[in-house]
């Protein structure tokens, strides 16, 4: 039954994660006053992309085509040892943590080379960029999984984000706290969102990712837009995973609330959006450093009154 | 006559035969085969089959003792640990060698050049072996001096001269420290003193490290990596072989120690491999690196010992074993890698290559996939190492006590970090060569490539992907390996638990290898689906120019170069790396030239042994003084001196 649950719950997140990017989208619309595109517009745009064909740059050598590709299979497979639902994944296994952010960190890499192989100038800045601020986002990233191997004893990504009982909020919420701030820096971080990145901007000098992703077209950008929003749907996993303390609902009554609580960040990312202004990039560094410093201290704090 | 006796025997008999033909000039112009790629001379063939008949001597005695089912046979297992890397990487660069030496070298030259490969490979074989101090100082010395002279091959350069000098200064030091350390007994403090920075400067320890980049760049590429693959891990095995056993006591200093100079080792390294715009350098740094955190699971180790956490011990023992065999192989691959871009372009300024992978498309995936596998990306022998210690420190990190939670915190984001600035490391490095636009005419060139260089780099890819497979049979065996060294150390009966731990590595490994399968399948699932099912797919994609905001045609000068990629990283670390900038803004309605140029010195030459080197040369002069060449104050000193000592007489 559980096993089912889980795999629902993985089969759901394949299919709504667009949706999730097109809420967010939508509702920034209405934060700035327009109507705003329709929340199923992410999977207009992704179908209509893989009906078109494509263009290569001369420049590009092997590395641009296979790409989108390399990276969509290893978040694939990165995904499958989330605990989807508040449900155990059946594939744990003791340091799937490293294999789940190692494949997060290869797809990434494989993307920069794919910007750096179009030789263009602007690609070559986002991906300058990108590996800028995801060497502090890692940074910040590692120590939560140390905060959180600390307060579960388990190094599975399901015992990590699953561990935890209600009783954690009681002893160690404020530490706790901390920490999900420090992680909602980096899930806009990690997958481009206001303060850091714009995903909607076409100026190409404010971009990030999607300066590295400008030479591409047609069904291999579709597979980009897919990827990018199941990324940031295994992100807001991971930040409900570690609010919402494992056992008090199971079963399909789970997967509703997980499947809430995924909406409800999304418009908690929407809220940002649309209320934040985009940081220079000088001062990114500043704001990405805030987690490693936030984290520590909660594990700092978790030292001391445990 | 053990097998190792006989192939060092044998490889130093072919040096010297090599070096006697060569200085007769018509052996020595003898032409035995003849390549397409350059002819192999009579003294450089007897040198070659000397070195791989000796070497492929060893390997059945090497793979008896790896997988020896008994445990007293640890010691043998250890040595073999440490033969595999020089077997591997010796017969490659050797084979490497004979297209290295083409035409363009005389005679003699390439005499000297095997008589001095052949014995710094057989001293590194006998330091591996010896079983008595004095034999052991001897082969120490003669592998520094030996490599010394192959480091200053290419001698008319001034630079090479300088690194050549300093590597010297660095082996004699270092002898000089191991000297002290086995005729210092009585003091077991100074013998670890003496000891860590003996074999802390052949391992590149972080300060210590100083003749590292200089010579790795100095010396031909062959003996490059022999160096980076062969030697600077005998450091390791000389601090394991000599220095862990005569006190349990030490443990726990040891664990400290190498985990204290592996940290900041290995961020070290890779912080000032970042800003690096030659190859040979860049590796070189990323070696320091790797060191680093080879040390850092072994004292990660020790210390876990001290802990007694048996389980969290063997699992950074395996991880440390594993690092230094990936990394031998990886590195010795990127550097003979680096040295067909060399071939082929004549440059190894990074911010000038760009493009080769439609020059060299075997040597572009071959060093892409290497360089992938050394930053720790998932498919890679250096991944297989970093998730053992990963999960050990994870554990370490799960403990009550704040002794173990605080050095098992620290490992697990020196890891990370280092991880991923290695991520940006590679990328850059692969980018710069291989990907783009080619940046200078140099890397239009498109010279020939021997192809039996190239088909040295396809054989160590496949020793990689053996070594890759057999990662989840060969962990366990390291562990079982370091028990039967480390028995002593352990107050408790480790049976269980090594039972325990070997079923977990083998576990952790083999998942992590399925994973990467199961992201291959899913990758050639989606490649047929992206391929077959989709409209336009089967048509050709036309080709167009890059898409540019404002430009007809963008042209190669508009891209990123390596300097420009780490840029930001390095203006963010700039306190540490203290970057030296040259810019020549442009300037007036019509700028003509404008130029931007970062460079980074040795972090550890600036602020240490400059200033060191400045003190004494001032002490020296201060102290000159005193030699004024005037008879009377010499004999003046004498009587003081005598004066002094009778006072202190009869003080007594």
């Amino acid at each position: 039954m559980s096993m089912f649950v889980w795999f629902c719950g993985l089969l759901l997140s394949l299919l709504l994660c667009p949706l999730l990017s097109g809420l967010i989208c939508k509702l920034k619309g209405i934060f700035v006053g327009c109507p705003g595109p329709s929340v199923w517009q992410p999977y207009y745009d992704i179908i209509k992309l893989l009906r078109k064909g494509s263009v290569y740059s001369q420049t590009t050598t092997w590395v641009l085509p296979l790409a989108p590709l390399i990276s969509l299979a290893a978040m694939l497979c990165a995904m499958l040892f989330l605990p989807f639902a508040f449900v155990d994944s059946p594939l744990a296994f003791e340091g799937d943590v490293i294999v789940f952010f190692y494949f997060l960190a290869g797809a990434r890499v494989i993307s920069v080379l794919a910007a750096m192989d179009t030789g263009s100038s602007f690609a070559g800045m986002g991906a300058s960029r990108e590996m800028q601020f995801s060497s502090l986002a890692e940074l910040g990233m590692f120590c939560i999984l140390a905060f959180l191997v600390m307060t579960t004893g388990n190094f599975s990504m399901s015992g990590l984000l699953n561990g935890a009982g209600i009783l954690i909020w009681s002893y160690s919420g404020t530490a706790l706290l901390l920490v999900i701030i420090a992680f909602f820096i980096l899930l806009l971080s990690e997958n481009c969102r206001v303060p850091i990145d714009d995903p909607d901007t076409h100026l190409e000098l404010t971009m990030i990712h999607e300066a590295m992703v400008l030479d591409y077209g047609g069904p291999d950008l579709g597979i980009i837009h897919y990827t990018a929003a199941l990324k940031l749907w295994l992100f807001t996993s991971i930040c409900s995973l570690i609010i919402v303390p494992a056992g008090l609902f199971s079963g399909f009554s789970g997967l509703l609330l997980f499947i809430l609580a995924q909406f409800l960040l999304g418009v908690l990312v929407a809220i940002v959006e649309g209320t934040a202004a985009r940081f220079r990039f000088l001062k990114v560094p500043q704001f990405l450093l805030a987690v490693p410093g936030l984290t520590i201290i909660a594990i700092i704090m978790l030292l001391l009154f445990k | 006559m053990s097998p190792l006796i006989f192939a060092i025997l044998l490889i130093i008999f072919a040096a010297l035969l090599c070096l006697l033909l060569s200085f007769n000039e018509r052996s020595a112009g003898l032409v035995v085969a003849d390549f397409s790629s350059g002819q192999l001379h009579l003294p450089a063939l007897i040198a070659l089959a000397g070195t791989i008949l000796g070497l492929l001597a060893i390997v059945p005695s090497c793979a008896i003792a790896l997988f020896r089912d008994t445990l007293p046979g640890c010691g043998e297992f250890m040595r073999a640990w440490f033969l595999l890397p020089i077997i591997c990487v010796g017969i490659l660069s050797a084979l490497h060698s004979i297209a290295y030496l083409d035409k363009s070298f005389s005679p003699l030259r390439r005499g000297v050049y095997w008589f001095f490969f052949n014995m710094t490979v057989a001293m590194m074989l006998l330091v591996t072996q010896a079983e008595h101090p004095v034999i052991f100082l001897l082969a120490w010395e003669g592998m520094g001096l030996f490599s010394f002279a192959l480091i200053m091959f290419d001698y008319k350069q001034k630079e090479n001269m300088h690194a050549a000098w300093i590597y010297f200064l660095a082996c004699q030091a270092g002898g000089a420290l191991l000297m002290l350390m086995f005729f210092a007994g009585a003091f077991p403090l100074f013998v670890f003193i003496c000891g860590m920075l003996g074999f802390g400067l052949k391992a590149g320890a972080p300060i210590l490290h100083i003749w590292l980049p200089g010579s790795y760049q100095a010396a031909p590429a062959p003996a490059s990596v022999l160096l980076s693959a062969g030697m600077i891990n005998l450091g390791f095995l000389g601090i394991l072989r000599w220095l862990v056993l005569p006190d349990p006591a030490l443990a726990p200093l040891l664990g400290y120690s190498l985990l204290i100079c592996g940290m900041p080792g290995a961020l070290l390294g890779i912080f000032f491999a970042m800003p690096q715009k030659n190859l040979k350098r860049l590796l070189a740094y990323s070696s320091v690196e790797n060191m680093g955190l080879i040390a850092c699971g072994l004292g990660f180790g020790f210390l876990s010992i001290h802990w007694q956490r048996a389980d969290i011990a063997l699992l950074s023992f395996a991880a440390a074993g594993l690092h230094l065999l990936g990394h031998s192989l990886l590195k010795g691959n990127l550097f003979l890698l680096t040295d067909h871009v060399y071939r082929a372009s004549g440059e190894l300024n990074l911010d000038k290559l760009g493009g080769m992978q439609k020059i060299l498309p075997g040597t572009g995936y071959a060093y892409t996939l290497s360089a992938m596998a050394i930053s720790g990306l998932p498919p890679g022998n250096i991944f297989m190492a970093e998730i053992l210690l990963y999960v050990a420190a994870a554990r370490g990190i799960a403990s009550d006590k704040l002794s173990v939670v605080a050095p098992s915190l620290a490992l697990f984001l020196t890891l990370a970090f280092c991880g991923v600035l290695a991520m940006t490391v590679f990328s850059k490095a692969s980018a710069a060569i291989f990907l783009g636009e080619p940046r200078s005419k140099a890397a239009r060139r498109n010279l020939a490539v021997p192809p039996l260089m190239k088909r040295c780099g396809i054989a160590f890819m496949v020793l990689l992907l053996i070594f890759l497979c057999g990662s989840p049979f060969l962990a366990p065996r390291l562990m079982h390996a370091f028990v039967g060294q480390y028995e002593s150390l352990y107050s408790a009966d480790l049976g269980a638990e090594l039972y325990a731990s070997a079923l977990d590595a083998r576990r952790l490994l083999g998942l992590v290898l399925s994973c990467v399968l199961l992201v291959g399948m899913l990758f050639i699932l989606l490649w047929r689906v992206r391929r077959k099912y989709l409209p336009y797919s089967t048509a050709v994609p036309p080709r167009r120019f890059t898409w540019d905001c404002g430009f007809a045609q963008p042209t190669a000068r508009m891209q990123y170069t390596g300097t420009a990629f780490v840029q930001p990283l390095v203006e963010l670390f700039a306190p540490l790396l203290r970057p030296v900038k040259k810019i020549l803004l442009p300037r007036g309605l019509f700028p003509k030239k404008a130029s931007y140029e970062l460079s980074c010195h040795d972090g550890s030459e600036q602020i240490f042994w400059r200033p060191l080197v400045n003190f004494t040369v001032r002490l020296a002069i201060f102290s000159h003084r005193l030699q004024s060449g005037h008879l009377h104050l010499y004999v003046l000193m004498l009587i003081s001196a005598l004066l002094a000592l009778f006072i202190w007489g009869f003080a007594m």
